[in-house]
């Protein structure tokens, strides 16, 4: 369960981020996340609804963006998307690759927040 | 960091495009810059829990300290500090983090565990090879990146040979593979060319070792790629 963790990480950065851009309640929280950076999606929506509480973003939806993984291909000289993973190889040629191009991201994209005109 | 986007009625987009273990991130990467500046070189252990870590370290240690080599391990567990009585046995000095139901260890308890050993008396500036042997977790330690200079995952012979299959995340971040409990591989029928392809799949061309802490097969391959 490291995505408790990561949960209380992503609320630290969030109460951060609102409070010096001076305050308001957070509609949306959204993430990206590579099939590579091990966090289970359903463990991080229920650590995040315990993290949430009591703090800004108490009532704030998580939205998650999955990245599939690319790697770079010596031989076509290509970055390939894989369609699954493993092997981590070139889809079109089968060149087993560990150039990974996207796949491990673990990010915290932007914070939706609800407020009226300045 | 962040840039206010669109200002007036409706929701305002904060944009902050950051990494979420950034703090971490940036920790370990000073960890990592001091261990280089002071020599020591840092082997982070990750496995899944039973694979064999602790024998195979404990026999590490023994063997380096034998040789007056200056070795010290921190070993984590959610609870008790059993394992760190066996890696003592070894002679070398050792220290137990608990993380009392974390998963994995984090770089600020690397350091915070240091600061309290070297406020205890160990230099470890001194050292020549820093070992942690993390909480036996095959998902878990994958992202938290502990300063260390290699991060060697272990599989056994008893645990399966597409173990690296199920578990591509972590197994992608390694920089050598260590195959352990090679003396059970017959009675276990372990297929080793099915355990290697595996290994391939996920991390094509990572440096592989196989040892046995029993026998002693393959400890010397494996001495020399962490010390």
């Amino acid at each position: 369960m490291h995505e408790l963790s990561i949960a209380m990480r992503i609320v630290e950065m969030v109460e951060a981020e609102v409070a010096a851009a001076g305050g308001g309640t957070v509609q949306r929280v959204q993430l990206r996340i590579g099939e590579l950076a091990g966090v289970h999606e359903a463990a991080l929506r229920f650590a995040f609804e315990q993290a949430r509480e009591g703090t800004v973003a108490s009532a704030a939806d998580l939205s998650i963006v999955h990245l599939p993984v690319v790697v770079f291909c010596q031989r076509c000289q290509q970055p390939r998307e894989l369609p699954r993973i493993p092997p981590l190889a070139c889809p079109e040629c089968g060149q087993p690759s560990g150039e990974i191009r996207q796949g491990e991201e673990l990010e915290l994209e932007s914070i939706e927040l609800l407020e009226r005109a300045l | 960091m962040s840039s206010a986007a669109s200002v007036g009625e409706g929701p305002r987009i904060l944009e902050v495009r950051t990494k979420i273990l950034k703090k971490n991130d940036e920790l370990a990467r000073e960890m990592r810059t001091n261990f280089a500046a002071a020599g020591v070189r840092v082997v982070n252990l990750v496995s899944s829990p039973g694979s064999g870590k602790t024998r195979l370290l404990t026999e590490t240690l023994r063997r380096l300290h034998e040789m007056g080599r200056a070795v010290a391990a921190i070993v984590g567990d959610l609870e008790t500090d059993n394992d760190a009585r066996r890696l003592a046995t070894s002679g070398a000095p050792v220290r137990q983090i608990m993380t009392h139901g974390l998963c994995h260890l984090e770089a600020e308890m690397i350091q915070d565990a240091l600061a309290a050993w070297g406020a205890d008396g160990l230099a470890v500036a001194s050292l020549e090879t820093l070992f942690i042997e993390n909480v036996g977790n095959l998902v878990c330690p994958t992202s938290w990146d502990l300063g260390e200079s290699l991060r060697v995952v272990l599989m056994s012979v008893t645990e399966g040979e597409d173990k690296p299959l199920k578990y591509p995340g972590l197994f992608n971040t390694a920089d050598c593979v260590v195959i352990t409990k090679c003396d059970l591989a017959e009675a276990c029928g372990f297929d080793r060319a099915a355990a290697v392809d595996a290994i391939q799949q996920v991390r094509p061309g990572v440096r592989l070792l196989e040892t046995s802490a029993v026998t002693g097969a393959g400890l010397e391959a494996w001495l020399a790629a962490v010390s």
